[in-house]
């Protein structure tokens, strides 16, 4: 497993890291519950000290179709936490960024790359995107890409 | 001595600005649109002019006066425009961030 890896929770591996079940040990779930969608396995190992054999331990993770590095994997997931779906909506949200500003989307996407993956962190980014594209860009484009991506969180 | 305190001023005003025009431009690209871009347009155009005003200073007593009082009033009322364009975007941009 490369260190530059950067790993997301399934759906299934989600359901299992907020369940109370005995599907894996408790280093497997204390495992899980740090992959973030974010973290690199390189900083994972070093950061999660209380989990014992990382790097073999997301290795069965991932076997176990628990945790995944192809975002592809989590578009029906839902929208709980800062990895996973979050991951999936912040890109949804780029996506839309590079759509309407073109060649002027750099600082939003940069933006919108270091908020956390939650709705209310990533509500709290668009607005502030919106306010960002209004006075520097386009107003009109700055309500449309505030429509689109509130839509996409679900707000 | 007053010719030199003068010409110390002159100099000391256009590379000011000199550094504004440099500023205005290079900062165009950040700014290519929206609320602040439209009025970093005007404020750029007015920053050239200001430019080629100041530049024109050392050659001020070489202008008949007829001709040397309306280009100091148009530079006054420039300057006074250029304030009040720089106070509302900076009034526009807080109100836009704090709604």
């Amino acid at each position: 497993m490369h260190n530059d890896l950067i790993l997301f929770r399934t759906p299934k591996g989600e359901e299992i890291a907020h369940s109370h079940g005995h599907e894996i040990s408790s280093n497997h779930r204390r495992a899980l519950i740090a992959v973030d969608g974010k973290t690199s396995v390189g900083a994972l190992t070093k950061k999660v000290f209380w989990v014992s054999d990382v790097v073999g331990v997301l290795k069965e993770l991932y076997t176990l179709g628990l945790i995944h590095d192809d975002v592809k994997t989590i578009q029906d997931a839902t929208v709980t936490q800062s990895g996973g779906a979050g991951l999936l909506l912040k890109v949804q949200i780029i996506k839309i960024a590079k759509e309407l500003l073109g060649n002027n989307a750099e600082r939003i996407v940069k933006k919108i790359e270091d908020t956390e993956g939650t709705p209310e962190a990533l509500e709290a980014t668009i607005l502030s995107c919106k306010k960002l594209i209004k006075l520097t860009i386009n107003d009109d484009v700055a309500d449309a890409f505030l429509a689109r991506a509130l839509l996409i969180i679900g707000r | 001595m007053d010719f030199d305190v003068t010409m110390i001023i002159n100099a000391l005003a256009i590379l000011t600005m000199f550094y504004c025009l440099y500023l205005v431009l290079s900062l165009k690209s950040a700014i290519p649109g929206g609320m602040v871009g439209k009025r970093w347009n005007f404020l750029s155009v007015l920053v050239v002019l200001f430019t080629m005003g100041y530049l024109a200073t050392p050659f001020f007593d070489q202008i008949p006066p007829e001709v040397l009082q309306p280009v100091i009033s148009l530079i006054f009322l420039f300057g006074a425009i250029y304030v009040v364009v720089t106070v509302r975007l900076i009034f526009n941009i807080i109100r836009e961030l704090t709604e």
